[in-house]
């Protein structure tokens, strides 16, 4: 089957569970026949695809499913009957045309349909996005999650940055705050207590010239343990990807600023943002070790 | 018309909310990665033509190899795109050998007004062998 | 079927059986009644194979088929029997015992609907309407229990759906179910 080019529009759309998504194709079946195929289509892959990768029993055994419609149903006795009739066999080729697979000619979504499944859409974001806690705005939310992603939403740019700051002309850092403070960064978004035996195996900093973005890094480790401190200065535009599992992504305010707690397999990673930093702790410590550590961050 | 338009965007929203709050559960298995933390990816236009391919890989822990596995540069001569040049993990600036995290920016050296299409891929090897990769993406017209 | 004919046919069914399945499944609620609906849309195909085959997009057409037969299944199917029985007690949970609404439906009668019902078919008939209609079963799953093949599974259940409108007759024209 040739693969359909995609509206770009629709991949908010991977953001919703399967249920979410089932629950959409459950209103279209229900709120008429007006022809939105582009879009159900969409949905149809969408949900196929992440059967394809981690079956939850959604997907017919098609060789099975093809032996029993030629033993049961495509027998002489069902010759012009029909199990679940319809009136309107006839009307259908009237609608079906297009070259695409499911494509057929378009027609003006009514405004109610088009309203409730987009406001469906919308509830469905809302919900999966905003925090227990509540925001006054959504627009303020700046984390943004899939069960397999993290990243950040475009977020404020630094107005008190100074663009005009030279870079520092030295490579040696004592630390990583020492390497902020170098770049001019005075936000406190280093932690100020890493666990005993830990090990600074370097301070890492790049700067992208594509982007313009900075990135510091600290490894700590401890045999098989690990701590990554990583600050990201950007321009306004970060596209970081954080990998996640599929337990719960959970919310943790320190110092009046939302950190965002997710685990990825064996690890866990804190991230949060502050102006124009992006910030992030990921260990292979407990979640309990790894909220004291933001903690500490904002102990005067 | 607006205000009916926004109220009834409103009305159905209070309704939709009453429709999916039962169903808000993830049911699929996710992707997740063992040797990969967090990357991001950029490809853009610099000055004379050049494209500036940013990339950043932070392991799940200290990496055998982390960075950028290939960098594949195709260029859209008329109507058709033709491969233009390629990076791989042995090129310099590619990758670091035993580390938690790398990055870097590799140029390629375009031609001001062309459409490229670049498409990167990142990856971190683990001691055991073990790996994984991300892949993405761009279209860049140099300036 | 000639040969041609099928092979065009099984070559639309792997490629659109399983979104097929997983539309018509959101829709219904019901994974095995959804399976029989896709495979009655494919048994439809059989009938217009010759159009299909010369069609741009066949594919539209098994989606456009579904949809009608899950609208129509919606409309006529459960409304109807769900009119006739009052299925609450049935069909939606948590709206009281199945007692409580019989007694509610028609308190004036000698006897419920149900027990109306019960009377006039035989007990094979009532257990199929139970099995396909209150428990949801397919033509498929009712087939292979009983023996069967689905299509008498199907005229059996039209069977009773003309007894139901005898008993009911203020029920004919309130669903529009033609036949």
């Amino acid at each position: 089957m040739a693969e359909k080019k995609h509206n770009p529009d629709y991949y908010y759309l991977n953001q919703l569970s399967t249920e979410q998504l089932e629950e959409l194709l459950r209103v279209d079946s229900v709120s008429g026949k007006e022809k939105n195929d582009d879009l159900i289509l969409y949905i149809l892959e969408v949900i196929e695809k992440r059967e394809q990768t981690s079956p939850t029993g959604r997907l017919p055994d098609v060789g099975k499913a093809w032996a029993e419609f030629k033993e049961y149903y495509a027998i002489p006795e069902g010759d012009g009957l029909s199990l679940y009739p319809t009136k309107r066999e006839e009307e259908i080729f009237l609608n079906a045309r297009e070259k695409d697979d499911f494509e057929v000619q378009r027609k003006p979504w009514r405004f109610m349909r088009h309203t409730f499944i987009a406001a469906a859409v919308i509830a469905l974001i809302i919900l999966s996005t905003v925090p227990a806690f509540g925001y006054s705005s959504i627009f303020q939310l700046i984390g943004e999650w899939t069960a397999e992603q993290f990243g950040f939403a475009d977020a404020p740019r630094d107005t008190h940055h100074n663009s005009e700051t030279e870079p520092p002309g030295g490579k040696n850092y004592t630390s990583l705050q020492d390497a902020l403070i170098q770049y001019g960064i005075a936000e406190a978004v280093v932690t100020q207590s890493i666990p005993d035996g830990f090990q600074l195996e370097e301070i890492w900093v790049q700067e992208y010239a594509g982007t313009g973005n900075i990135e510091f890094s600290a490894p700590y480790a401890k045999g098989d343990d690990y701590i990554i401190i990583t600050v990201i200065r950007h321009n306004g535009q970060t596209n970081s990807i954080y990998e996640k599992d599929e337990k719960e992504l959970a919310h943790y305010m320190a110092g009046n600023i939302e950190h965002y707690i997710f685990h990825n397999n064996n690890n866990v990673t804190a991230a949060w943002s502050v102006n124009s930093l992006e910030c992030s702790i990921s260990t292979t410590l407990p979640v309990d070790e790894l909220e004291k550590m933001i903690d500490s961050i904002y102990e005067e | 018309m607006k205000k009916k338009s926004f109220l009834a965007i409103v009305l159905v929203i209070i309704c939709s909310f009453s429709m999916v709050l039962p169903a808000f559960a993830t049911s699929y298995v996710p992707f997740a990665s063992d040797q990969i933390s967090s990357y991001s990816i950029s490809a853009t236009a610099a000055s004379g033509g050049k494209i500036a391919i940013d990339f950043s890989v932070t392991g799940a822990g200290k990496m055998s190899v982390i960075g950028a596995k290939s960098i594949a540069i195709y260029e859209k001569i008329g109507s058709r795109w033709e491969f233009a040049k390629s990076f791989s993990q042995g090129d310099s600036g590619m990758t670091k050998a035993n580390a938690y995290i790398y990055g870097n920016t590799i140029y390629y050296n375009g031609v001001s007004g062309r459409e490229y299409r670049v498409d990167v891929t990142v990856f971190a090897q683990d001691s055991t062998g073990a790996s994984d990769s991300r892949s993405k993406s761009f279209a860049v017209t140099a300036i | 079927m000639q040969a041609e004919q099928e092979a065009f046919l099984e070559e639309l069914y792997r490629n659109y059986l399983t979104k097929l399945t997983i539309y018509a499944s959101s829709a219904l609620e019901d994974r095995s009644r959804a399976q029989d609906l896709v495979q009655d849309v494919f048994h439809e195909a059989i009938i217009h194979i010759d159009t299909l085959m010369a069609h741009e997009n066949p594919g539209a057409w098994l989606m456009q088929t579904a949809k009608n037969k899950i609208h129509e299944y919606h409309r006529a199917y459960t409304r109807y029997i769900q009119t006739f029985i009052s299925l609450d007690s049935f069909t939606c949970a948590g709206i009281g015992s199945a007692e409580d609404s019989i007694m509610k439906i028609d308190e004036s009668m000698n006897a419920s609907p149900i027990k109306r019902i019960e009377q006039i078919l035989s007990p094979e008939e009532f257990s199929l309407l139970k099995r396909l209609i209150f428990e949801k079963a397919s033509h498929l799953e009712v087939a292979k229990e009983l023996g069967i093949t689905v299509w008498t599974s199907q005229k059996r259940l039209e069977r009773i759906r003309k007894k139901l409108l005898e008993i009911f007759p203020e029920h004919k024209n309130k669903n529009n179910f033609k036949k």
